[in-house]
């Protein structure tokens, strides 16, 4: 295999990052099992005892809230024999009983108890074979992420500035400062690598080609051509936040659709009361702010994207198979009705049965099959790469069209790969 | 379970049952009309207070809280519909190649002064080399005109609608 620095250049990657087995691989261990990966939102488990399966990586999980009150992320696996203890993809319990010999582990992972315990001598500890937690596990305003390195930074320094102040709008959006992620989940599914979600989710130049049959039906009804916002000439930017991150500001597009901007198509009132909602609890100019912007599109580097109403997580199962999880996210304090409208717009385009996603998750398919295709191995990254300019906020800005968003990415997994010798997973857990 | 199980009678607005038979005529008359792509005499069917309905994760999702697979009034038929015949819709082109079979049908009652019909779909979508295959429980809610019955409501149960789903684009 050639180098990463080979494969990945500034403003092209060779068709193989998308295609080789072994490249995968690779990322199960370099990037997902080393890096900060978001697992899920506080509130999807209030209760003790509430639970989601989740996976890092391909690694599976349990997002499980204990007895204490804490947020755990454990390791779905019987320390005896290997077991995934847990079955249910969600629900509430007392403990995680493995099926196949009966051991019985607490919310918070110890190990509660070993059926016919006569047959081990005293050596054996129990007090060291409860659930394997991941190393870390960081909040921020209520979104967890996990990492499975006990070293590295945090994951605010991760983050950075930019992902916290778009994470700070994005919850600030919600009268009471919190949002509700309990309106179920659209899950899909596609025959295509998972770096094509990711970019994709960042990418200013397709709607025009990819969502035409959406954009003709919005012009139909109302006259207003939706074209205009994701053209090169349309004010509206894109940033390089670092670490792969990067975010999208514009707002024209998402309130030109039938998409998550709660304003649109709703009755006077429950507009009226949600913006003194907002007034109320952050003044007039933070409020202003947070009404104008409407919707957070941010992405975080790798598994994570938070666009219109909904965050989405992306979980990579192969190569040439990816699944992803949209959740909607309802804003707690709004009126009822202005949620209802938010998933109803959310439906209207996402989803396998949307008038957009599905467009967006064929063009996934036909990638993955043109790829093979030899003689030019390269995929081409350069739209604007000399054009970067310098936002406000300090970060490398990009028009709409441009493709920094994916340089991003791009820059960000070189570096990952790269990575020392990466730790063979027996290391990691002796 | 929903509240749709077993004969519910409103006897202010209760119509007359129709036999099956009747009722059957109606549903195979649908679905050939959209395994027959003919979507505009399938929207013609429709009422003005139309809904269709595919819930998501459970049964009983409530949909003012929970998110639905398809929750489309009578502008989000016609949306629908638009794109199916457009031409430019990337995951219908090819379009689908739609075999539905509706069995197990049963008159179940009349509430609001609509009847309610349960079934069984069984659909099977072909596309670019690969079939899919669905299933699950149907509720359709049928209003009797003058010329005959017209569609006000239909929800689809999907068995697996807490499971990844691929392209679901075509009429179910």
């Amino acid at each position: 295999m050639k180098s990463f620095g080979d494969l990945v250049q500034e403003d092209r990657v060779h068709g193989s990052v998308y295609l080789d087995p072994a490249i995968f691989e690779r990322e199960m261990e370099a990037i997902f099992a080393a890096t900060w990966v978001y697992v899920g939102h506080e509130g999807e488990i209030p209760r003790p005892g509430d639970f989601r399966l989740r996976a890092i990586g391909r690694q599976p999980v349990i997002f499980v809230r204990d007895h204490e009150g804490a947020v755990r992320v454990l390791m779905n696996r019987c320390t005896h024999r290997g077991n995934a203890v847990c079955v249910a993809e969600r629900g509430n319990a007392d403990g995680f009983t493995c099926a196949y010999h009966g051991w019985r582990f607490r919310l918070n992972g110890d190990l509660a108890a070993v059926p016919y315990g006569d047959r081990y001598d005293e050596a054996f500890d129990r007090s060291t074979l409860g659930l394997r937690p991941a190393a870390r596990v960081e909040n921020y305003r209520g979104l967890v992420f996990a990492s499975l390195r006990s070293e590295g930074s945090s994951l605010r320094e991760h983050l950075g500035a930019g992902v916290l102040a778009e994470l700070d709008d994005l919850t600030d959006m919600s009268p009471d400062g919190d949002l509700d992620v309990r309106a179920g989940v659209h899950k899909t599914v596609y025959d295509g690598n998972w770096k094509l979600q990711l970019e994709n989710s960042m990418d200013g130049y397709h709607p025009n080609f990819v969502h035409r049959s959406h954009f003709d039906n919005i012009r139909a009804r109302t006259g207003n051509d939706p074209r205009v916002h994701a053209t090169s000439r349309t004010q509206a930017h894109l940033y390089d936040l670092g670490n792969g991150h990067a975010s999208w500001h514009n707002t024209g597009l998402m309130r030109s659709g039938s998409q998550s901007n709660p304003a649109i198509a709703m009755g006077e009132g429950p507009v009226r009361e949600y913006a003194d909602a907002l007034m109320a609890r952050h003044g007039e100019e933070r409020g202003r702010h947070l009404l104008a912007k409407g919707s957070v599109h941010l992405m975080i580097f790798p598994n994570v994207i938070f666009i219109g109403s909904h965050i989405r997580m992306i979980q990579p199962i192969s190569v040439d198979r990816t699944e992803v999880y949209l959740l909607p996210v309802l804003l707690k304090g709004a009126p009822r009705a202005l949620n209802t409208r938010r998933l109803r717009a959310h439906e209207a385009f996402y989803g396998p049965a949307g008038a957009g996603a599905p467009d967006d998750v064929e063009i996934f398919r036909r990638v993955q099959h043109g790829l093979r295709a030899g003689g030019d191995p390269w995929v081409l990254l350069s739209r604007g790469a000399t054009m970067e300019q310098q936002g406000g906020n300090g970060y490398a800005m990009g028009q709409i069209t441009d493709e920094i968003a994916q340089r991003a990415i791009w820059r960000q997994w070189r570096t990952m790969m790269e990575a020392e010798a990466i730790m063979p997973r027996l290391e990691a857990v002796s | 379970m929903s509240e749709v199980d077993g004969p519910i009678m409103d006897a202010a607005m209760a119509p007359a049952l129709p036999a099956r038979a009747e009722v059957e005529d109606f549903l195979f008359h649908e679905a050939a009309l959209i395994d027959a792509r003919d979507y505009d005499a399938w929207l013609a069917l429709w009422e003005q207070d139309a809904l269709y309905w595919v819930p998501c994760n459970d049964d009983d999702a409530d949909p003012e809280i929970h998110i639905a697979l398809i929750y489309d009034r009578y502008e989000g038929l016609c949306d629908r519909i638009a794109r199916l015949q457009g031409g430019f819709a990337l995951a219908q082109q090819p379009l689908s190649r739609c075999s539905h079979a509706i069995t197990n049908v049963r008159v179940g009652g009349a509430r609001g002064g609509l009847i309610e019909v349960q079934s069984i779909l069984s659909l099977a979508a072909y596309r670019l080399g690969k079939v899919d295959l669905l299933a699950g429980r149907m509720v359709h809610r049928l209003r009797r005109k003058p010329d005959g019955l017209r569609l006000v409501e239909k929800r689809v149960y999907l068995i697996n609608n807490d499971g990844p789903i691929g392209n679901l684009s075509f009429i179910l």
